[in-house]
Formats: structure tokens, C-alpha cells, sequence
């Protein structure tokens, strides 16, 4: 067994390349598959009028309208994540890996269930498809400035979610994501707009809560069902491979490298995943307690996970953890 | 000679991987390990991944107990083959399982995300409070989430209510009722071969095999694990197939658990059997056992060393990674990489556990037990005009005359009924009988056999039945014909039912209302089995609460509160009907009618815990304690004393668990002096014992002039000879005298 720290891996999702993140690839990126399947990817984009991936990381200023446009944003963060994890491997023995929603995707591919570029493909028809949903996501928090779990704010979210619910089919709302101590709210455009109105605005930190996802859909929710049913064709027929390292999923369930079915991983990523909540939490949780590793490793872009991460792990109170000083002296959640 | 033989085991099962030649390539995971198995290489090697998980945690709990860190150490080696259930049933499907199942639990919490087995495992070796199934109680297998409620029993007491949640799963669902389960739900219940020879385990059996015998569903799988031996006491070869091959009722299954294709696919032709035809499996698993009964059993104190290494080389283990190995379901590399991953993750989730906190006050070990209080209670009263149909018109409280005990219950029993559309009533004679004493009355008619119905003739099976029901939605009110009765099937309620809560921390519960007849008092008639006076054993129950009273309105108010704690906060309940009571209508002279009662309005209850007072002139010097038919005698005692310028304030105690102590305390300082009349033999046979022993301890009643009267330490015999051993109305007039001072005349 080598003697590099043991570490769990999380792979970002959408909203982790922003404006500081600009040149992240390039800066990262080495020659090896990744940077093949980059080349190719981007390829694929001229010839079908877009942006180059490389071109948009490599771009002066950083342009919401164009940064954060959904199949950019994804192609972005997908490559950069996986150049990355090229980095944090040579300094971590990686045990176990987990994404947070569209991090998923990128942990098959950094699992090696997928090839670099298969996992492109694989992020490219998922992007395309859940562009044509119509609904949004919004981020919430129910945790305070200590990153404690605020029981009241939990209660009114819930709350939340009935009575604009209870509206109508068309104020369709559900969670969407549970990310740790935040919560990603989705719905019907109606639904949005009335949970944003509904929802007392609470200050963590430096940011307001709740606030809209700019160009996000109604991810993991029953209005989604069109896209599980268009993905899943195109999905299922990747060549998948056996995962090299363990996978906990967005369930939370574990997949092994000796006795994961790669088949059934993309049917869920195709279904499952698309249909219902993604529950983030749940899958650190699992990590944390089945695999107690000696780091939880954020990977790049970004640090958008370090904060749900360290969520989780004060609530558990593991390795006695229960302060956000005594977490961040720990160095047991790190970002690189 | 090693007395200690976890690295002989553990080392033969790493040797026997790493001398694998390999080199065989792997093949396809979704085709079967061998010929037409219905076991694929993929699933062979999820199973082993659990079988090696649970092989690795017993070897953890052995060091964490060398270490003073870890209390329990019976473990799973050698059985590890119970996975193949874990994999196959469907994580709802109920599982009750013996204490060698911990490879079944690792694989089933595969079937679900977010479960987190090891962990688990190891914070209930270390018995922290963060053990989520029974929070530091107990080392139980058992889950909240995946539907496996926690047994402690090691001598298969939990057969019982295993075949009894399968006969109420199919009821529930012919019922038309909510189930906590699927309706095509199985039962799975695992034993060892030497527990099955357990009278529970009899019980089982029986229940289940009657109930298919009788054209009922009773969709259970006894899965015993037959390793050939109980501690150190051998199982003679064969006995278990001899006795269940061929036993009526029951479908026998076998499989050698040392065959992992063959166990897989016999496993899953019997899980499809019992799931499709709904009728109850005996599944014969003969497995191994390693390492001891348990980390403090010796082998070598009963074995050779050639006997002990013989069986040791019998390790299903090492076949299972052979054929593994040999079919190509994974590389030798994989299979060395699979236990090195194991093997660091078991020792970590161990270190991350002994820092979990434990229990660290008697508070919180309790905190399950607790009893609910009235006002968390909402007493329910069934739908207008389902009480009007129920009673054809003729609602009770409408009627104005005053009625006996029995006459009232049938009545309460028949508005609970109409309020819980899921109370079932069953016992003995309780169907189209009425009961012995009529208790039943009517029910039967109204409601149908589906929810008022008889059981065979074994209190341990009606007592299964209630568990089982209550823990897939049924508020069961099971009868016990008689007192004496109980005492067969006492461990079903002391056991099993009463500490389910306590050791799940409350998050699997069995709430019902246990009905028994008894006391003496009876003219002579019926002899000990139909007059026990002794209610012991009963009061000695944690978390149990006891009803008992002696009239009319009391019995329904009191019924009410039992049925609404039950439901709403799974408190076991028991309810003792004064036998002698039950036609009672007088306590003075004949024709008094003063033991007649009115219907108490609907959603009147009675709290628990709340004693009714007698009071006498207002000037009372001497405070008389007691309950049923000893309240009556203490009532009649009560005047014939005032004449004699004695006044005493009679308490009817009306729940003997928990006691009224402060109410006790409050008025025994009011009076001054204190007699208690226990109808129940002398020596802890009843509550008066316990009732002095706190006045005498409390501030404000030490020093009062205190006193019992009892019967004596004796069953009770046929006719007038019972008299002579029981209190009677004249002891307690003497007795009161006596503390008043008083010479009696």
C-alpha cells in the first residue's frame, strides 16, 4: 500500500467555474488522455460552431452569458475537474469516489468507467437534452454562520416546499439537491418564483440565501422525465468499463471495482439520477464512516464542495470535529 | 496447542488466495459462475464482498475486545453464507435475525444507498450510543431502514413473532388495512440447529405449519443455520433434516452452505416458493462454525486440536475464493486488492468508533422505556355512524342503566374496534364464543373473522401474532384465557414485546393490549390454573404497563387509554380482568346494585397511573391500598370500620406498573397510617411489597404505622379450601384495627 495520505474524492457540479477559475485547465491540464480527449472535444464544437472548451478557459474576461451557459459551463468543469484529479492523484492515494450532480458524470470518468472522452460524450448528451427543460433551481441554506444545522430554517423550508406545491401542478417544486448544510430547490418556472418569495432570506456568511441558479433546469426531479427517457438510449450504449476505485453514487449506494456492474451505473445515471433528489450528503456520509479516509478531497474547479463537505463532517462530528475552526485547522476537507 | 485461533483462520483464508496459481483471465460478470447457476460472476463476487466484510469485522471486534475496547465478540465465521439472502430478499422484507447474520445485513444494506454497515458494526461492538439501531443497548443486528427489527434472543424466541408478522401481513392486506410492509412481503427469521430445539422455536414452527395447515398465508423462511453445534453441545448428524424433511405443514429447503452456487440458487427457488404461494419455508443452511461459540469459548476445552483444525479447514470461505478464483468471476490481484481494501477499512471505521460516545447516565439508558404521559395521548372515538351501525342503534352511553364489568367490556372493546379500523381481537374462544366469560361478546359478528378470530390453543403463538401484527400496522388486543396461562409464554412478553422498544431506541415498536382473566376468588371453583393470585412476574417488566381494574367504567376508560397508548407511542400494554368481578354488581348486600356502572361518554379515559380514592367521613386516620377484588373487600371493610368510629380512605390502585407511588405517598401522609391489601400471594407475588418499601424510604411517610395483608405462599386449592389461603374482608377489618389501635372484638 503506498504510503500517500488516503483520500476521498468529490467532484464538483455546475456554479464551480466561475470568474476566479479562468485559465484553471490550461493551468492544470497535462498531456496524457484528458488533454486527447480535449482536443477532440473541442474539436467537436468548432466544427459544430462553438466555443472551443480551451478557448473559453483561456478566455480575457469571464462572461456570465457565456461561462455559465449550461453545455459550456459543463464541458468546462467536466475537463477541468478531470485534469485535476491527474494532479491529486500522484499526491493521494484516491480510496473512493463521488460527484455532486453533474460531478457524477465526471466521477465515471475519473472512476476510468467511462474514458475521458466517452465521459465528454456522456456530458454533452445530458447537457443538450436538459437544455430543453423548462424550470429552474435555486440554493438555499439551512445551516448558520458556525455551519450548524439551523432546525427552524429546515422546518420552514419544508414548509416552503408544501404550501407552493399545494398551489398546483404548475408550481411544481421538490428538492433537488441535498448538498450538506445548503439545499438546491427545484420546479416549474412558477414554482421557483414562488419559493423565492416564499422563503425568508437568511444571511451565511457573506452570501444571501436563497438566490436563483442562473441557466440551471429543474435537475433531479420528476420533470426531468423526458430527458431520462431521450438519455437513455445514447447513455447506456458508452462502452463502460468496471470502476477502478470505489463509486458512491448519488443515492449513496457503493459501487466496487471488483463487482460494480458498469451497465447498471449509467442506467441509473441515465434514470435514477435524473428523476430524484441527488443526495450529495448522503454520499459523504458514506464516505466518511465506510471509508474513514485520511483526507476529503475536493477536487477543482472551484471550492464550491469544501462547504458542504465540512457540513457533513460537523454534523457527523467525525474525529470530534463539531467547530468550523476546529474543521478548517484539521485539514481534513481540502481543496488543492 | 494456539487456544487463540483468529490468525490460524484468518491466515488459511489469505494463504489459500495468495497460493492460488491465478492467471485465469476474467470472464464475463454477467454470465453464471457455473453450468446454468442462476448466480452470476458479477454477484458472486457482490456476495463474497459482503462475506468478507462480515468475516473481517468479527476478527475487528475480537481486538477491539482485547483492547477493553469492544464488548461482544459472538460473530458471524463461518455462516457467511447467510448473504445470499441478504442479496436475493428484498430490503423490505422483514428480516429477524439470530446473531450469525451479520454477512446477510452487509449485503442487503448493499441493496440501498446511504447504509453504512461497517460503521455500524463496529459503533455496536464498541456499544456507543450512536449505534443507530439500539443506541449503545445492545450488539443487535438490526436496521430502521432496512426493515430488520433487532433480536436479542439467543435462544430463538423471536420465532414467534416471525411467523406471526407473516400470518398478519397477508390479514392486514385481505383487510383492505395500511401495512408497514409490501402485501407480497416474506418473513425471513434465522436460528441456529440447536436453538430450534428451543420451545419458542417450537412455537413457531407449529404457528407457522397450523396456519398452512388451516389454508392460512403465512409467507415465513426459518432459515436454520446448522453448523452442528450449540456452545459445546453437538448436534447429532442428521437430526435437523430427520426432524423438519418431512414436517407437515412446512416446505423443507436444503443447501450446503459451503456451496455458494448451490446455496444462491436453492435460496432463491424458496424465496420465490414462500413469496408466490405465501406458505412457510424451512430452510436447512448447514454452515460452519468458527472461532467458538463466542471470543470467551475455548474450543480446545471440548475439541482436539486435529478436531478443531479439521473444522477450520472446512471454512466456506476458502471454497467461496476459490471459486471465484477458479471461474474467473475476479484476478487473484483483484481478489488480494478486494482484502487489503477490506482489511483497511474495517481497522478505520474501528479506530472512528471507539471515539463515538457511550450512554452515560441511567436516563438515557431508560429513555425508550418511557411510559407516554395522557396529555400526548388523543383517546379516539370511532366515526358516528360506525358506532351506530356497530351497535345497531343502540349506543351504550345512551343506555341508562348502570352494568356490570363484563357487560361493559365487550362494549369498549366493540367502540375501539370501531375507532381502529386495524385492532384486531384473537385468543382463545374469543371468535364466535364470545370468550369464556363473555369478554368477546359480539365482536365476532360485528367485525367478521378477519379482525375477531381464534388461535390454536398456545399463548406463546397468540403473543407471537400480536408482535408480529403489531410491527406491520395491526393494533393487536390478544387474549390470555387465564392467568396461569401466561406464564408459559411469559418471555414472549418479558423478553421479546416489552424490550423491543428499549432495544431498538424506540424506532421499531409493538404496541399492544394484552388481555388476561384471572385472580382467585372464584367460590371455590376453577383451582389454581383458573385462580392464580400472582402477578409477579409481570410486575417485574421494564416499560410494561399494567391496567387492572375492578369495575365497569373503569375497565372502558382505562381500555381506551391502553388502546390509544399502544398505537400512538407502542406501549405494551396489559390489562388483568378480575375474574370474580366480571358478574359483580353488588358490595354490600345483595341487590345494592352498587358495582354497577354507567358507559363513560366517549373519549372519557382514564390517565395512566391515576388511582381512584374512596374517600370516607373526610376525617380518615388510615389509608387502605388496593385493587381489584381487594378493593371491593376493602370497600365492604371501609364501612363495616366507620361503625366502629375507624374512617378509612380506600385508593384503588387501578395500575399496578407503573404504581401511583406520589398519589400513594400524598394520601397515606394525609392519613397517617397505612394498610395495603395485596390479594396476590405473600412473597412477590404482588405490588404491596414495593408500595411499603417506598413509604418506607419517603420523607414524608417513614415511621407511619404501616402494614400488608397478603395470601399465603400457596397455589390455590379446589373449594372452600380456597378461602383459607386468600385475603377475605374480615382480615382486612382486623388488620385496620389493629393499626388504629384497636383491640378487635
Amino acid at each position: 500500500m503506498s504510503a500517500l495520505p488516503s483520500a476521498v474524492l468529490f467532484c464538483p457540479g455546475r456554479g464551480s467555474y466561475g470568474r476566479e477559475e479562468l485559465g484553471f485547465l490550461k493551468r492544470t491540464l497535462r498531456p496524457g488522455p484528458v488533454a486527447d480527449a480535449l482536443l477532440r472535444a473541442d474539436a467537436e464544437r468548432v466544427a459544430a460552431g462553438l466555443p472551443a472548451i480551451s478557448e473559453l478557459d483561456g478566455a480575457p474576461a469571464f462572461k456570465p452569458g457565456l461561462h455559465l451557459n449550461g453545455a459550456n459551463a459543463a464541458a468546462l468543469i467536466y475537463f477541468a475537474t478531470l485534469a485535476h484529479h491527474e494532479v491529486l492523484r500522484e499526491r493521494y492515494r484516491i480510496v473512493a469516489v463521488a460527484g455532486n450532480s453533474l460531478g457524477w458524470y465526471t466521477a465515471l470518468a475519473v472512476a476510468g468507467v467511462l474514458d475521458p472522452y466517452d465521459g465528454w460524450r456522456l456530458i454533452r448528451t445530458m447537457a443538450d437534452l436538459q437544455a430543453k427543460v423548462q424550470g429552474g433551481q435555486i440554493l438555499t441554506s439551512v445551516v448558520d454562520d458556525a455551519w450548524r444545522r439551523d432546525m427552524a430554517a429546515e422546518r420552514e423550508l419544508e414548509a416552503a416546499l408544501a404550501s407552493v406545491g399545494a398551489r398546483g401542478e404548475d408550481h411544481f417544486v421538490a428538492r433537488s439537491i441535498r448538498l450538506g448544510g445548503h439545499e438546491v430547490l427545484a420546479g416549474t418556472e412558477k414554482g421557483i418564483v414562488a419559493l423565492l418569495e416564499t422563503l425568508k432570506k437568511r444571511k451565511v456568511g457573506e452570501r444571501e440565501f436563497p438566490f436563483r441558479l442562473a441557466g440551471h433546469g429543474p435537475f433531479h426531479t420528476a420533470l426531468c422525465a423526458q430527458t431520462s427517457q431521450e438519455a437513455l438510449g445514447p447513455v447506456t450504449a458508452l462502452p463502460a468499463r468496471a470502476p477502478t476505485t470505489w463509486l458512491v453514487d448519488g443515492d449513496g449506494a457503493m459501487h466496487s471495482p471488483w463487482s460494480a456492474d458498469p451497465h447498471a451505473l449509467l442506467h441509473w445515471t441515465a434514470t435514477g439520477q435524473v428523476l430524484r433528489t441527488f443526495d450529495f450528503t448522503a454520499a459523504v456520509r458514506v464516505l466518511l464512516r465506510e471509508f474513514n479516509p485520511d483526507v476529503a478531497l475536493c477536487a477543482g474547479p472551484g471550492s464550491s464542495l469544501r462547504a458542504p463537505v465540512g457540513h457533513v463532517v460537523l454534523a457527523e462530528g467525525w474525529r470530534g470535529l463539531r467547530t468550523k475552526e476546529a474543521l478548517f485547522a484539521s485539514g481534513l476537507v481540502r481543496t488543492e | 496447542m494456539t487456544v487463540r485461533r483468529e490468525a490460524i483462520v484468518e491466515e488459511r483464508l489469505r494463504t489459500t488466495i495468495a497460493n492460488h496459481p491465478g492467471g485465469v483471465a476474467l470472464a464475463p460478470g454477467d454470465e453464471p459462475i457455473s453450468g446454468a447457476s442462476p448466480l452470476t460472476r458479477r454477484e458472486a463476487v457482490l456476495v463474497f464482498e459482503s462475506m468478507l466484510q462480515s468475516r473481517l469485522q468479527d476478527l475487528e471486534a475480537r481486538r477491539l475486545k482485547d483492547k477493553g475496547l469492544g464488548f461482544y465478540t459472538i460473530g458471524s465465521s463461518g455462516h457467511e453464507t447467510n448473504a445470499v439472502f441478504g442479496h436475493l430478499l428484498r430490503s423490505d422484507d422483514p428480516a429477524c435475525l439470530h446473531y450469525r447474520s451479520a454477512a446477510l445485513v452487509a449485503a442487503r444494506a448493499r441493496k440501498v444507498g446511504g447504509e453504512t454497515p461497517l460503521f455500524d458494526a463496529m459503533l455496536s461492538f464498541v456499544a456507543s450510543s450512536e449505534d443507530p439501531i439500539s443506541g449503545g443497548r445492545h450488539k443487535v443486528l438490526g436496521s430502521s431502514t432496512l426493515w430488520i427489527p433487532p433480536q436479542t434472543s439467543t435462544i430463538a424466541s423471536h420465532l414467534p413473532k416471525a411467523a406471526g408478522m407473516a400470518f398478519a401481513i397477508d390479514r392486514l392486506a385481505a383487510l383492505g388495512l395500511p401495512l408497514e410492509t409490501a402485501p407480497d412481503a416474506v418473513v425471513y427469521c434465522s436460528f441456529g440447529d440447536a436453538s430450534a430445539n428451543h420451545a419458542t422455536a417450537q412455537a413457531g414452527f407449529n404457528l407457522a405449519a397450523a396456519c398452512a395447515l388451516a389454508g392460512e398465508a403465512c409467507p415465513v423462511i426459518f432459515a436454520c443455520e446448522d453448523n452442528g453445534i450449540g456452545i459445546s453441545v453437538e448436534t447429532p448428524d442428521g437430526y435437523i433434516a430427520q426432524q423438519y424433511a418431512g414436517r407437515a405443514g412446512l416446505r423443507y429447503f436444503a443447501a450446503d452452505g459451503r456451496d455458494l452456487a448451490q446455496s444462491f440458487a436453492v435460496a432463491k427457488e424458496a424465496i420465490e416458493f414462500c413469496r408466490t404461494t405465501r406458505l412457510p419455508v424451512f430452510f436447512h443452511l448447514r454452515t460452519v462454525r468458527l472461532l467458538g461459540h463466542a471470543g470467551t469459548d475455548v474450543e480446545t476445552t471440548y475439541w482436539t486440536e486435529e478436531r478443531i483444525d479439521a473444522n477450520e479447514e472446512r471454512d466456506p470461505m476458502l471454497l467461496h475464493a476459490q471459486l471465484l478464483l477458479d471461474s474467473g468471476a475476479i484476478t487473484k490481484e483483484g481478489l488480494l486488492a478486494l482484502y487489503a481494501d477490506l482489511e483497511e477499512r474495517v481497522r478505520r471505521a474501528g479506530e472512528e468508533a471507539v471515539r463515538r460516545p457511550k450512554l452515560t447516565s441511567a436516563t438515557d439508558v431508560i429513555a425508550p422505556l418511557r411510559v407516554p404521559k395522557q396529555a400526548e395521548l388523543t383517546i379516539r372515538v370511532g366515526e358516528a355512524k360506525a358506532r351506530e351501525a356497530a351497535f345497531e342503534g343502540e349506543l351504550p352511553e345512551r343506555d341508562a342503566r348502570p352494568r356490570h364489568f363484563a357487560f361493559r367490556v365487550p362494549q369498549a372493546l366493540k367502540d375501539l374496534m370501531v375507532a381502529y379500523p386495524n385492532l384486531l381481537v384473537f385468543g382463545e374462544d374469543v371468535a364466535r364464543k364470545g370468550g369464556v366469560y363473555h369478554a368477546t361478546d359480539g365482536l365476532f359478528g360485528t367485525f367478521g373473522v378477519g379482525r375477531v378470530f381464534n388461535t390454536i390453543l398456545d399463548e406463546t403463538s397468540i403473543l407471537g401474532i400480536a408482535q408480529g401484527a403489531a410491527q406491520v400496522g395491526a393494533l393487536p388486543f390478544p387474549e390470555i384465557q387465564y392467568l396461569a396461562y401466561v406464564h408459559n409464554a411469559i418471555d414472549q412478553i418479558r423478553g421479546e414485546a416489552a424490550s423491543l422498544k428499549f432495544f431498538s431506541r424506540g424506532q421499531y415498536v409493538n404496541g399492544m393490549v394484552v388481555r388476561i382473566a384471572g385472580y382467585g376468588y372464584q367460590k371455590g371453583f376453577g383451582g389454581h390454573f383458573h385462580n392464580d393470585n400472582s402477578i409477579g412476574a409481570l410486575l417485574e417488566i421494564p416499560g410494561l404497563v399494567i391496567a387492572s381494574p375492578s369495575r365497569a367504567d373503569d375497565a372502558v376508560t382505562m381500555l381506551r387509554t391502553l388502546a390509544a397508548a399502544a398505537w400512538q407511542h407502542g406501549t405494551v400494554g396489559l390489562f388483568l380482568e378480575p375474574i370474580a368481578l366480571y358478574m359483580t354488581k353488588d358490595v354490600h348486600e345483595k341487590g345494592d346494585g352498587l358495582w354497577l356502572f354507567p358507559y363513560p361518554q366517549p373519549g372519557e379515559a382514564c390517565p395512566i397511573g391515576e388511582p381512584r380514592i374512596y374517600a370516607g367521613s373526610g376525617k380518615e386516620s388510615l389509608l387502605i391500598v388496593s385493587w381489584a377484588n381487594g378493593l371491593l373487600m376493602s370497600l365492604q371493610a371501609q364501612r363495616t370500620l366507620a361503625k366502629e368510629g375507624i374512617h378509612a380512605r380506600v385508593l384503588d390502585l387501578r395500575w399496578l406498573a407503573p404504581l401511583p407511588h406520589e398519589a400513594i405517598r400524598e394520601h397515606a401522609a394525609q392519613c397517617g397510617r397505612v394498610l395495603v391489601v395485596d390479594e396476590c400471594r405473600k412473597t412477590h407475588a404482588g405490588p404491596s411489597a414495593a408500595i411499603l418499601a417506598e413509604l418506607a424510604q419517603a420523607k414524608e411517610t417513614a415511621g407511619l404505622p404501616m402494614r400488608r395483608i397478603t395470601g399465603e405462599d400457596t397455589y390455590i386449592p379446589l373449594g372452600p379450601a380456597a378461602n383459607l389461603v386468600m385475603v377475605q374482608t374480615d382480615d382486612i377489618v382486623r388488620a385496620a384495627r389493629e393499626l388504629a389501635g384497636r383491640a378487635t372484638k
